[in-house]
């Protein structure tokens, strides 16, 4: 009868894990520089490392305004080339199934369990690391940046291990494509220095 | 009874491993800033040293600059990348809570760029983590007693932007050295870098709203 009931709770847990998760960090927003009367175009050159990073990139200039997407029919003021080197996502949500799961085989401390750590939040933190660089017509790089990016969630839903990586690095190559565009349309718009 | 004993002594461990996290330490090898001490100690943003002529609310802007990891805490591959990872991370968290505090008219973050010129009084938030490790789940599952415990403590300057001079630093410092099977390091140095994130921004609250470091 114990066996049965610590199973079922077993199951119960293990069943219990959402194949999707919505993240409630906001995604960093595009840059519009005020003094642009119209927007800049650029074209997107070879863009290496996981494929999330070059989807974030033309999402981030489908946008309206600021930087955008040159077509084939016009020239663009610059080409922009870069990768993503690492995206590593940790999170202590194993931690909490796994303390779930020990404590329920306790037939007796299983309600305890379920209640203390059902209750209990998971913290997960991601941090993409890759640069972008700029280069103009003649192939000249103008300007280049490598950047580490971090995005961090926590929640009390318990989504399956798969659907909370894919989710964090989604939102850690978003938070890395959009920063690094905000620096270069910052860049673009920035007054030359006077000497 | 002995059926009530291992009872008590799991529910007794649920409860205590439920609990535990990063607790805060004093700072260490705080570094002055020429006439600077970090000093006070502030409830809420460790230990704090203020330039006396400092006048928090004329300052309606505020640069974060991105904090740098010590060389000195630095071994490894692995250091290099926790260095990279737990910066980002302290950036990211200053961010979200100053943009959130509604102390600053406006927020800079100068990874993405410098803030145009302007009449207005601007004040940059700069600084280091000076320890940092995740410590050794082993040590602290199989010793305790604060062996293989995960540290992390950040100092910081406020520096007039016009002037260049450093009007306040800080130091914080958190320690975590228990949780569930030794617990996870990374996790003890990402709540570390939470629990000082926050510290740090109502401390700036409390000294822009005319406060003064200091117990509350």
């Amino acid at each position: 009868m114990r066996r049965t009931v610590g199973l079922l709770l077993i199951a119960l847990v293990a069943s219990a894990c959402a194949s999707s998760v919505a993240l409630t960090v906001p995604p960093v927003d595009k840059l519009r520089p005020a003094g642009w009367r119209e927007p800049v175009r650029v074209a997107l050159g070879s863009i290496g490392g996981e494929p999330c990073f070059a989807e974030a990139l033309k999402g981030y200039l489908a946008l309206p305004g600021g930087l955008q997407l040159a077509d084939n029919r016009e020239a663009p003021h610059t080409s922009l080339t870069g990768r993503v080197d690492r995206i590593e996502v940790h999170s202590n949500r194993g931690d909490k199934e796994v303390s779930l799961l020990y404590f329920s085989a306790f037939v007796i401390t299983a309600p305890i369990a379920a209640a203390m750590y059902g209750a209990k939040d998971w913290h997960a933190d991601a941090a993409a690391e890759g640069s972008l660089s700029a280069a103009d017509a003649g192939g000249r790089v103008i300007w280049e940046k490598t950047l580490t990016v971090s995005v961090s969630e926590t929640q009390r839903t318990m989504p399956s291990a798969d659907a909370l990586n894919a989710a964090m690095k989604t939102a850690a190559c978003q938070k890395l494509a959009a920063t690094l565009l905000n620096a270069f349309a910052e860049h673009v718009s920035a007054p030359p220095p006077s000497r | 009874m002995r059926r009530m004993s291992v009872l008590t002594t799991l529910v007794l461990g649920i409860l205590l491993l439920a609990g535990c996290g990063a607790h805060r330490m004093t700072p260490v090898d705080v570094r002055p800033v020429g006439d600077l001490k970090a000093e006070v100690e502030d409830a809420q943003g460790g230990q704090v040293g203020l330039a006396p002529d400092f006048k928090p609310a004329v300052y309606r802007a505020i640069v974060l600059q991105p904090f740098e990891v010590s060389a000195s805490e630095i071994k490894d591959q692995d250091d290099v990348r926790l260095a990279k990872d737990m910066a980002a991370y302290l950036h990211a968290q200053l961010m979200r809570r100053l943009q959130a505090a509604g102390i600053f008219a406006r927020v800079v973050d100068a990874t993405v760029g410098a803030l145009p010129p302007s009449d207005e009084r601007v004040i940059r938030l700069q600084g280091h983590i000076s320890k940092l490790t995740e410590g050794s789940q082993a040590l602290r599952y199989f010793v305790g007693f604060g062996a293989g415990a995960a540290k992390a403590q950040i100092e910081t300057r406020l520096v007039d932007a016009q002037s260049q001079r450093v009007v306040m630093i800080t130091a914080d410092r958190r320690a975590a050295g228990m949780g569930i099977f030794g617990g996870d390091g990374r996790q003890f140095v990402t709540e570390s870098m939470d629990q000082m994130a926050d510290g740090y921004v109502k401390l700036l609250k409390h000294l822009w709203a005319g406060g003064r470091p200091g117990p509350r």
